[in-house]
This record gives C-alpha cells, structure tokens and sequence, in this order.
C-alpha cells in the first residue's frame, strides 16, 4: 500500500485549460459505445434508404409469379438473384426492404417534425410564461392524453382514407404530448436562472430571451425526446399499416410487409421474421442513439 | 498522552478527465478531547476532502492513502468499512453545512435522532427518546416533547442545524466534525449556533475539528488552527499566534484582504492575492504558492518546501526566516 | 435641491403562496412599505439576512418583478413610463451568483456584448473594440473572449458579469451580494474592482448584502432591512458608531471579525425565528427583541427620523 505522491518530480503544475462545451460533448459522444452503436447502425439505414435507387437488384414493385414465395439465400433453394427471398407476388424482398426504409425513416422524421415544433411551442410557453398559459397548455395536454392515438387514427383513415400524408398529419398532430412535458419542465428550470434576469436588465424582448438565452439550453432535452418521438411513429405507422390503415399497397412499407406476410406465416417464416427484424433493428439504433446522446449531454457528465 | 485523533502524511487523488487532481498532498493534523482544530482554507484547498477520507466517505473514485490515523487509540488504517460505519455516528459525529438537505424530509426529527442512537447502541425506543429530548433541550430547543413529532420542512434553518448538532451527539461521540457548519446561516444565527457548539463541547469534553473558509469564525472559535492551501498545510499554531503574529504569506495575505470594521479604511483598496489557485494536476516543482506571493524569489520555483518547525504546533511552509515574515508583515501593515 | 437619482416610495410586494395542502393561500409581504432615496454618486447598501425582502426590491428597481403598490421614480420620472430598452442602458444589475449568472452556451464575448447587440448602436468592429476595452478594464485577458464559463472560475465570472454590467454605461448599478459566492481573496479583488470603476466612472451604487464588513468598507450610507420594512437608516460611520434599533446592534454584534482574544459575542436575540408568511403582530421584530414590551406587540412602530439617522423603534438609542 505504498502509495506515496512523489513531490520531487520537476514539471511545474501545467496550465489547465477545460474544454469548451461542444468538445467536452464531442470527446464523450467518442467514447460511449451505445451511442456509437446506435448511431452506426441507424447511419447505414439512412445510406441504404437514400441510396435505395442504386441498390436495390430489382424494382419493389416488379411482380414475378413465376417466382413466388421463393425463400432467402441461407436455404437451400435460395438463389443469390433474390438474396432475401421474394414475396407472394413474386417481388424481390431485399429491395423492398430498402425502399422500405425511407418510407420508415420519412414518417418518423416528419412526424417528429411537426409534433415537435407543435410540442416544444407549447411547452416553452407554458413553462416559461406559467400562471394561466401553463394552465391551458396542461388542458390541452390532458386532452390530448385522453385521445387515444390508435383509434383516432383509425377514425380518421376511415374518414378519408389511408395514405403517406394521411399517417404523417395523423401522427404528427397527436405525439406532441411528450415534447411538451419535457419542454415544459426544462423551460421551469432555466427561467429563474440569473442570466435570464441579466438579458431582461439589459432590455431583450421576451421572444429574443426564450430564442437566445433559453432555447440553447434545452436543445440537449430537445434532441434526446426527438430521437424518441420519432421511434414512435414509425412504430405506430407499423401498427397502422399492419391494420391495413395505414400506408396503402403497394408501397413497400414494413409494417405491410409484415400484414402481407401473415397468412403465410407458417410455411414462409421468412417473409414474417425480415420485416420484423428490420422494425425492431431501426428502432433499437435510434433508441440507443437517443439514450447515448441523453447520457453524452447528461449534468454530471459535464464537469 | 497520545492525540484522540492524529493523521499523518494523507495524500488524496481524484481522477479527472484531465489527469489526476491531487487535492490532498501530505497533510498532518491532529485534535484532542475539550480541543478545537480548525481546518482553514479557500475552496479547493482540500480541508473538506481531508476530513472525508478520515472518515472514508470520499467518492468511489478517489483514492487516499495515509500514513497513519490513529483515532481513540486505534489505529485506523486497518479498519474496514463495516467497522468504519460503526464508528461513524457514535464515535466521530459529523455536522454539515446544508441543514436543509441534511435531514431527511420522510421522517420525523424524533425518528431521525433516535435512529442515530438506536444504530450504534443497545438501548431501548424509551431511552432513546428521552436522550433525545435531553439533547433537544440542551441545544435550545423548547417544547423538545413536540418538536419530536415534527417533521424537517416544520423547522427553521437555525432549528434543523441544532437538531443536527442534537444528533450528533446522541451516541455521545469523543469527536465532531464540522464542515462548515454556519456558512448556510444567517449572521446572527450564526452567532448563536457557534456559541452553542463551543458551549456543548466543554460540557461533554469533545473534540472538534471545523472546517470553513471564514478567518473570523476560525478566529472567534478555534483553539488550533491549519491553514491549508492547495491541498497542502502551510501554518499551523495556535489561534492567537497565528492571527497575531502569521507568518507564511498566504496567511499575511488572507488577513489583509478581509475588511474590518473599525479597522481598514472604508473607501480604500483592501488588500489582496493577485490570480488565482492553480488546479493540482500534474507534477510540480517548488513552492505551491510561487505564481501568488509577494515575496517570491529564486528559489521558491525549484526547491521542496517543507514545514519549518518553530516550537510545538507552530510550523509554516516557506523558505523565508521568520524573521523575514515578521518583518514583511510590519511592512505591510504600515503601508 | 437636486432629485435623486432612484426613489421608492412606500413600495409594497405581496406574494400569494400556498400555506399548505388544504390551507389555501395566504398573503407574504417580502417587501412593506420600503422609501429609500439614492442620490447621485452615492453607494448605498442595504442589508438584512434572508427572508428581510432586500433581492426583491432589487428585483422591482430592475423592473424584473412588479411591486403590488407605491412607486418608483428614476431621474425624477416614474419608472413604468420609461421605456425598457432606456431603462435597460441606465440600470443595470450584478447578480450573486456567478454560475448562473452567465449562459452556459454562449463565448465570453457574446455574453458581454449582449446588451450592444439588442441596443444596436453602432456597427461590429464598434462594438468588438468596446468588448476589448471593457474587458481590459475589469481584468479579463483577452483570450477569454471565445471561451465559456465553465472554462472561467468564479471570481473571472464575477468580472464577465461586471463587465456585460458596464457596457452600456450605466448610471446605477444594483449589486446583488456582488461578493459573496467568492472566496475571500477574490472577494477583495473585486470590491477594488467596484471601487475603481465607481470613481473612474461616476456610477451610483445599490449594494445589497448580508455581509456588514463589506458594506461598511465600501457604503456610503446604509439602510437595514428586518421582514419587509427598513428598521434604520444612516450614514455609515453614524451606524456603526452608533446603531439605534436593537436589531442593528445584534447585526453588529454578531460580525466575527478575526481577533482570536475576542471569544463568541452574545447577541441577546430569543430563538424564534422570522416567518415572513405569518408575521408576529405590532413590530415584526419584537419575538426577538431584548426590549420588546406590550407596546410592541400592538402598535407597529413609525420611522422616525432624527439628525439624518432614520429608526423605526420604540427603544431606539438616542442619535449622536
């Protein structure tokens, strides 16, 4: 146990300098392994969607009867022309999958788009104004949370129908809820921080104090619920397409996939399992993105 | 007749992101039953994290290494932490500074005081409860009977800070700490609780270590005291001659900056210590206090400083004579 | 007989807070019936310990909260028909605590240059050139300018703060117990530093503090708060010298200054404390007070001003 300081060592103490708050965030977002994992993984989603056009072997919509139901490489009779198989009209999988994705990919992130500008709005508000704004935000709030979204959701497709823009509207006019309970308490925290009171002292408009000085310092929140939301909707536009009320065919969407190869279940596992795989690949990276960037940006990981 | 506590060459090391902190780099110091000590410094000089490695509270992360902690005659490095808990609380108690944050708001003050002696000692609900409406009465508190029920966010800042002192003493502990004890309160509180704390040691023969950044409660208060500067002591003595007579320029400089009513000259520049602590990481080489002092010459940046003794108790850190300090200090003051 | 520069006159702030689960709401008076007059020049602090509603007249002052009745006058104008951003340029405010005080995201240079940018006078490199200045001026090195604040420790905030204050060139500055999240040496670093820019600049000081030392080093005159009322009023030799309200003397009794032989002063205060929310009837301090009798307790007592030193007490010493 000799741990004794050696005190004889010539270097004087060196000048210390802390890093900024972006590096101190970069140097961290380095080193956490489910925010690299995450993030990589969710990375080569986004290039095979955006790259889907030069890709994929075949068009996704392309039906073959002649080849249906035939099954992936990994069995016997697979053939390298059709990796993943094809479907019970005869279309490649592999390229469905991949024009799959950006239909995913397009409804989480433009749902997360106008739920979060429609969440964070209020919730800024309410948290920063209080008194009587906070109260009507928190009704709109518990109105919201009494509307369940998968009925409302049904209502509405079978009102005017199912489409891509249909699910978006849908899904962002009613996931704005977290957003703004997390805005909202964020927003409480930061308004009676002295240097809010220093930008009023010095004569900013309100609108510039919750722009300039408040906003930046719930982005971090922001972010994390972002990646969160978005999960959400492509998980609910699943759901809805696998209830055929959702995205219509012949689009390729996963959650399709997934209704379309239902009654083929028991011969044709495959047709079930690759969709679902994907779902569930897609949204475990964007969860563990959002987890490593809640953890990157956490307090304690700052000082 | 050996100290009741007595720490030799502690060193403590906190790993940073940076490099390791070396916050506490051999400090020695000890305090006797009826005594106080008091561990004096600016914030991260190390005084608090000295006391928590003593105590083995300090975080997961850091690591501390001792020469020797003889505490009531046991010695201490062979102790685990199983012993160490028990040791806490009845035999070393210890006050911090946020009476606000450090009672739990769950549960009565009652229950909270009992807890302590019901933890360490064979006692009975009964007997606990009545030492702690002794206690009660005995830090000030009236109608102790009714407070017991009471629960924390009932009582003021001043009356949970005696409750903590009451708790403290429950189990009747040879040795307080206490870290920072009045710093939360207000001024005239403040007053009270010190002459309480003085008051209940000379009753129950305890030692105190106290641990703050306030010259004047040092002062006012200790019978010893350490003056502690980056993670290093550089003086020690009693509190009377430090104050009157101080000689490592640290010290000097401390007592200038500090205005005095009926004293300094009110509109005047107060005296002060030019930059700021340098952040032990690294190794380093000479005097910790080189890129502050007034008095720095050559070989303050290369030479080991140790602690120059003067008589028992009375040692500073510098390579100046005290003669020299002595006459610094002349020098200043007539300026 | 020149106005003074800042006036307030019996001003009053009322907060409607919940006494309890089930209790409703019940009235705190932070603040009740407070005139101070601050002449041009002058540093006047204003101390009183927690609870006494000294931050919240700042806060009123700065037109950051807005008090429940009486006014205040600016220059000789009511304060609510100044405009804000006229207001923003000649007031400006020091808060305690220099962690909070500054925007974790934003560069050292952009937090002081704040105030010029939403006044938008003059041009960028006008704007950069006064940043240089005023950070030359308050002690900061120019390498800061694109740092953040957690690079900067707490006395180097302090100054940022200082400086953000300065940019405007204020007439008045509220200080906000300037000093006390410092450590001591910096504390005095900084005081010097308010005492320069004050005489090199002609600012008018509001100095609110619990720290007695402080205030009698660098106030002029000092008004003592206790639970929302000033309870005495003087220069600050005069009420040093000689502190009429017994709840002055007990402030002054109880400064610890660092003279070992000393020992532990006795304040002479029971041990009730304030409770702003349930106020004791007559003098709010009388629970407290050494030489509290019935009168005390039914009739709150008038200030009263003798030889220009100002009490509110039945008992109060005799001026000098």
């Amino acid at each position: 146990m000799n741990y004794m300081m050696n005190t004889e060592i010539s270097v004087p103490f060196r000048e210390i300098s802390f890093p900024t708050p972006r590096q101190m965030t970069f140097r961290q977002a380095r080193r956490h392994k489910g925010f690299l994992l995450g993030g990589g993984v969710l990375l080569l989603i986004i290039i095979m969607a955006l790259l889907a056009p030069l890709l994929a072997p075949h068009d996704p919509y392309h039906q073959d009867l002649s080849n249906r139901l035939t099954p992936p490489i990994w069995h016997e009779k697979g053939t390298w022309d059709h990796p993943l198989g094809t479907d019970n009209l005869g279309r490649d999988y592999l390229s469905r999958l991949m024009y799959g994705a950006r239909i995913s990919l397009i409804i989480g992130v433009a749902a997360m788009l106008i739920s979060g500008v429609i969440g964070t709005t209020l919730g800024v508000l309410a948290g920063f104004f209080g008194g009587r704004v906070d109260l009507v935000v928190n009704a709109l709030i518990t109105t919201r949370l009494a509307l369940p979204i998968m009925l409302v959701a049904l209502a509405v497709v079978a009102l005017v129908g199912g489409s891509l823009q249909i699910v978006v509207l849908v899904l962002g006019l009613m996931i704005w809820n977290r957003f703004a309970l997390v805005m909202r308490a964020s927003t409480q925290q930061l308004r009676s921080m002295d240097y809010v009171s220093a930008a009023k002292a010095a004569g900013c408009s309100t609108p510039r104090i919750i722009l300039a000085e408040v906003m930046p310092n719930i982005m971090n929140n922001l972010i994390v619920v972002a990646t969160l939301e978005i999960t959400r909707a492509i998980l609910i536009e699943a759901s809805l397409s696998f209830l055929g009320m959702g995205v219509q065919p012949p689009l390729p969407s996963w959650g399709l996939m997934v209704a379309e190869a239902k009654g083929f279940m028991l011969f044709s596992p495959w047709m079930i399992a690759i969709p679902g795989a994907a779902i569930f690949i897609l949204v475990l990276s964007i969860n563990l993105l959002g987890d490593g960037i809640r953890d990157i940006t956490a307090p304690e990981g700052r000082s | 007749m050996s100290a009741l506590l007595e720490v030799k060459d502690l060193y403590v090391d906190i790993p940073l992101a940076a490099g390791v902190l070396h916050a506490v780099r051999g400090v020695d110091f000890s305090v006797d039953r009826g005594q106080t000590l008091s561990l004096v410094g600016e914030s991260g000089c190390g005084k608090s994290l000295s006391v928590l490695a003593v105590m083995n509270l300090l975080p997961k992360k850091a690591k501390w290494y001792a020469d020797t902690i003889t505490f009531d005659g046991q010695e201490m490095d062979k102790v685990r932490e199983r012993q160490m808990a028990n040791i806490r609380g009845s035999k070393m108690a210890m006050i911090f500074q946020e009476p606000m944050t450090a009672l739990n708001p769950c549960y009565t003050i009652g229950n909270q005081l009992e807890e302590a002696l019901l933890r360490h000692k064979p006692v009975s609900r009964n007997e606990a409860r009545d030492r702690a409406v002794f206690l009660l009465e005995k830090v000030g508190i009236t109608a102790a009977g009714s407070r017991l029920k009471q629960y924390p966010h009932q009582l003021s800042g001043g009356l949970r800070q005696r409750v903590m002192i009451a708790m403290g003493l429950m189990c009747d502990p040879p040795l307080i700490i206490a870290d920072e004890p009045t710093t939360a309160l207000d001024v005239t509180i403040q007053a009270q609780i010190l002459a309480l704390l003085a008051s209940l040691q000379k009753e129950f023969d305890m030692g105190m270590i106290l641990i703050t950044h306030d010259l004047g409660v040092v002062a006012r208060m200790a019978d010893y005291v350490a003056v502690m500067y980056c993670g290093q002591v550089v003086e020690t003595g009693r509190a009377t001659e430090l104050f009157e007579n101080p000689l490592h320029p640290y010290t000097q400089g401390l007592l200038r900056c500090i205005p005095v009513p009926g004293q300094t000259k009110p509109g005047e520049h107060l005296g002060s210590i030019p930059g700021i602590v340098p952040t032990p990481i690294g190794k380093q080489k000479g005097c910790v206090f080189q890129n502050r002092c007034t008095y720095v010459f050559n070989d303050c940046t290369s030479a080991k400083v140790d602690l120059t003794r003067i008589s028992a108790g009375r040692e500073y850190r510098c390579l100046l004579s005290p003669e020299v300090c002595r006459q610094n200090m002349n020098e200043s003051q007539a300026t | 007989m020149t106005t003074a520069l800042l006036q307030t006159e019996d001003i009053t702030k009322v907060y409607q807070v919940s006494a309890g689960v089930f209790k409703g709401k019940r009235s705190l008076a932070a603040v009740n019936g407070v005139s101070i007059d601050i002449n041009r020049g002058e540093v006047v602090g204003l101390v009183g310990e927690s609870g006494c509603g000294k931050s919240t007249i700042a806060k009123i002052i700065l037109s950051l909260e807005e008090a429940t009745s009486g006014q205040v006058y600016f220059d000789g104008e009511p304060m609510a028909t100044i405009d804000r951003k006229e207001r923003a340029r000649r007031i400006q405010p020091i808060f305690q605590d220099p962690y909070s005080s500054l925007n974790p995201r934003k560069s050292i240079g952009s937090i002081i240059s704040l105030p010029y940018r939403v006044h938008q006078i003059g041009n960028k490199a006008e704007m950069e050139a006064r940043v240089t200045e005023i950070m030359d001026t308050v002690g900061l090195p120019p390498r800061f300018r694109s740092s953040y604040p957690n690079q900067l420790s707490g006395g180097q905030r302090q100054r940022v703060a200082i400086a953000r204050a300065l940019m405007m060139k204020p007439e008045l500055v509220i200080c906000d117990e300037p000093t006390s999240a410092l450590d001591v040496s910096v504390q005095s670093q900084i005081l010097n530093l308010l005492l320069d820019l004050r005489e090199n600049r002609g600012l008018t000081y509001l100095i609110i503090t619990h720290d007695l030392s402080v205030v009698e080093h660098i106030a002029s005159r000092v008004a003592v708060m206790y639970l929302g009322r000033i309870v005495e009023e003087a220069a600050t030799d005069k009420l040093f010298k000689n502190p009429r309200h017994p709840y002055t003397q007990a402030l002054l009794t109880s400064v610890l200054t660092p003279e070992p032989r000393l020992g532990l002063p006795e304040t002479h205060l029971g041990i009730a404390y304030p409770n702003p929310i349930d106020p004791p009837p007559g003098c709010t301090f009388h629970p407290r007070c050494p030489k509290a009798t019935d009168r005390c307790q039914k009739d709150s007592p008038q200030p009263v001003s003798e030889n220009d030193h100002m009490v509110a007490c039945y008992f109060a010493e005799p001026p000098q």
